[in-house]
């Protein structure tokens, strides 16, 4: 369906992205004749497992065209690997840099830029406001824009006569996907698939560690105590827990999902009565400033002070940077991260 | 009980009174004087305007019999709508169970449940909704104005602000929120204060440097708030309004300054009263006008900025409480103020009551749950009664 969409869209603005399209459509009926149930029906298939993104013959040349599935379902065809990169996120650009190319346009942070080498590149705005002058003037191949990027600015950027590409990172398995998703667009799908496994190695290594201990239970407020905004399973940071080793409180709740969000608040009477091993919150801002101050707040609030996670002090603050936004390749940082918490956890357990 | 037409002549002035603050202050209120002048100089009021005009003879009486019983029942109603909170959350707990946890005998998770997040929810959500119907009054009165609320002199984008810059850009400092708040409100009325003073400060100065400090904090916080926008998640429902996560912390935060503005609100009834006539007349009758704008726009402060503090931006109550105690039982504040009082401790009660359990296992903030209940049955008194402006009809 939502292909559909965007190729109304493309059509209504100009006739060139719409012979692309069709090809692209094409494309996709021929490829993927053998089960054409199965991707016609679904049309974007968020739950594939990693690599399924590319569309057109794996082994393609670098001279050869390449069609991609970006995060979003959409697809885009490169006739060459493009040359002028624009990124709207800082996953993106670490990833772009670690498979080995550079961009012409960067994201807009306040952080220190990372890698170094892109400090230079020309600042073009984040994902939540895009410097549409700035992108116009850059006139690059491609800008690769996170989810979460509004629909007016994607058609705009897209009137710049610019491709756009959609990565997302709500859960470990879209961080992986995205890699996967640069690499082909790059032809880098060795290197790609390199970084891939050492997530994935990573993921073994906690699923060993955790084999036969008790899963601690965590629960993890987003933002600030005060609003009690709980991470759901759809998020990063609920997906990150899990995959860390440790079981999500909230999703013990399935009516909290129904709210559509990837937070939801969860009533205090619930918090109280799951009583959770640990509880984690997810700040902006110097992490060990914020954890003095997280401490105090729980400690000093009668509603939470009882709990177990409380009493035995197992609050951590979690950085932003790792676990609200987009880690790209430093998901194995992130999940290292946490699951050292969630192993003393389990051994205190015990 | 019916509120059909025993307020016939006096509403129509009022009202286009009420419209244009301040600036029809004499013309308005002369009309009016002459049944308001004894109503003013009556204090204690028991008899109420009704006897100044041979012609409200009648319906005063009606009216004297609504104000005792609305006396009697907002208490009550107040009362059930605790019980009410203390007895239902996302949680069930059996009678039995409850009865246990009270007495401190019973299951530990029942017995947190009710001590440590219920009673002081319920004790916050009474004082919050007290504290800013009574401002709401209070302004309605100064302002003589029909849509003044704690919003109107800067209160909520003042507190509203200074929590944002905390929430938003210093997380580390994140205990300090509820006085940073309650700065933030009394700043932002300062500030709406000393513009609108020239010699004095009229109603309508104070409204429109209201508007403008408004607009002005208001821009800082859309600009933070777009600066930082991946971080609004974790402030929306401070925004909102909500008691998610009170307990006895809070409670031990504001009850100083609650008791403290809730007594002088009982020393606010009879300026209050004066002051509805407009400043010509108050001034006619030797009553020091500058001095009792400035103690109720104080008082109202105070409170609205106690409720915010603890509450977060919950706008409806001090906006809409007043509005219907009044159509109950009219403007003297000696029975309007404490109507209105226990009217918002029930209607807030009620709602966050509503807000905690009736979407288990979500928790909605209150304040959607506030104008969801409340703005209905608003609706359906302005149908069937009218609404009177701030002045004495």
């Amino acid at each position: 369906m939502r292909r559909t969409r965007r190729l109304e869209l493309h059509f209504a603005r100009r006739s060139k992205l719409w012979v692309i399209a069709a090809l692209c459509t094409a494309f996709a009926l021929t490829g993927c004749a053998g089960g054409s149930g199965k991707t016609a029906g679904t049309g974007v298939s968020n739950a594939k497992p990693s690599g399924a993104e590319a569309v057109s013959a794996a082994a393609a040349p670098a001279l050869r065209e390449v069609t991609v599935k970006d995060l979003i379902g959409q697809e885009v065809t490169f006739s060459e690997v493009p040359s002028r990169i624009a990124v709207l996120s800082g996953a993106d650009l670490n990833t772009v840099y670690k498979l080995g190319g550079t961009v012409v346009g960067r994201p807009t942070t306040k952080n220190p830029v990372e890698p170094k080498e892109a400090e230079a590149a020309e600042q073009i705005g984040t994902t939540h406001g895009v410097n549409l002058e700035k992108l116009a003037l850059l006139k690059p191949d491609v800008v690769i824009a996170t989810a979460g990027l509004g629909q007016k600015d994607a058609e705009a950027i897209e009137s710049l006569g610019t491709k756009l590409l959609f990565t997302s990172g709500y859960s470990v398995d879209e961080v992986k996907r995205s890699i996967l998703l640069l690499g082909r667009m790059m032809r880098k799908d060795e290197k790609a698939a390199e970084m891939v496994k050492e997530i994935d190695a990573k993921l073994a290594q906690i699923q060993a560690d955790m084999s036969g201990k008790t899963a601690p239970r965590g629960l993890v407020i987003f933002g600030s105590p005060a609003s009690l905004q709980i991470a759901l399973p759809t998020s990063l940071s609920g997906d990150l827990l899990a995959k860390a080793g440790g079981v999500n409180v909230a999703a013990d709740y399935p009516g909290l999902e129904k709210s559509g969000g990837r937070y939801a608040q969860l009533s205090a009477e619930r918090i109280i009565e799951s009583d959770p091993d640990a509880i984690y919150l997810v700040a902006h801002g110097d992490p060990q400033q914020v954890q003095a101050a997280f401490e105090k707040e729980m400690s000093g609030n009668p509603a939470w002070s009882n709990l177990r996670a409380v009493k035995e002090n197992r609050l951590l603050v979690l950085p932003s940077d790792l676990f609200s936004a987009n880690p790209g390749p430093k998901v194995v940082e992130a999940l290292d991260y946490l699951h050292k918490h969630i192993a003393e956890t389990a051994a205190q357990l015990q | 009980m019916s509120a059909g037409g025993e307020t016939t002549s006096a509403v129509p002035a009022a009202e286009a009174d009420g419209r244009l603050p301040g600036g029809s202050a004499s013309g308005a209120s002369s009309a009016s004087s002459a049944s308001s002048a004894s109503f003013a100089s009556s204090g204690s009021a028991a008899a109420g305007p009704a006897g100044a005009a041979g012609r409200h003879e009648h319906s005063g009486e009606g009216r004297a019999w609504r104000r005792r019983i609305a006396l009697v029942a907002a208490p009550l109603l107040m009362a059930a709508a605790a019980l009410y909170g203390l007895t239902t959350g996302a949680v069930g707990i059996p009678a039995r169970e409850l009865y246990a946890a009270l007495a401190g005998s019973g299951d530990s998770a029942y017995e947190q449940i009710l001590w440590n997040l219920r009673i002081p929810r319920v004790a916050i959500g009474a004082l919050v909704g007290m504290c800013l119907a009574i401002a709401g009054c209070l302004l309605q009165g100064v302002m003589r104005n029909p849509l003044a609320d704690p919003g109107l002199i800067g209160v909520s984008s003042g507190a509203g602000l200074a929590a944002i810059v905390i929430m938003i850009i210093f997380p580390q400092l994140m205990p300090l929120v509820p006085l940073a708040a309650f700065a933030g409100a009394i700043g932002a009325v300062f500030v709406t204060y000393s513009l609108a003073w020239k010699g004095g400060a009229s109603a309508m100065r104070l409204v429109l440097s209201g508007v403008a400090i408004n607009a002005l904090i208001g821009a800082v916080t859309s600009a933070i708030m777009l600066l930082y926008s991946e971080r609004v998640q974790a402030v929306l429902p401070w925004l909102i309004g909500g008691l998610g996560g009170r307990s006895w912390k809070h409670l031990e935060m504001m009850l100083p300054y609650a008791i403290v503005g809730l007594a002088l609100a009982a020393f606010a009834i009879k300026p209050a009263n004066v002051m509805l006539l407009g400043d010509d007349t108050a001034k006619l009758l030797g009553h020091p006008v500058e001095a009792s704008r400035l103690f109720l726009v104080a008082v109202a402060t105070l409170l609205a900025g106690t409720a915010v503090s603890v509450a977060g931006l919950l706008g409806f109550v001090g906006l809409v409480v007043p509005h219907i105690a009044r159509m109950i039982v009219g403007t003297n504040y000696a029975y309007f103020l404490p109507v209105s009082a226990f009217g918002g401790a029930f209607l807030t009660v009620l709602a966050d009551t509503a807000a905690r359990s009736w979407f288990d296992p979500i928790e909605l903030p209150v304040g959607i749950l506030l104008a969801f209940l409340g703005a209905p049955f608003f609706l359906y008194l302005l149908r069937k009664g009218g609404i009177r402006s701030g002045q004495p009809a």
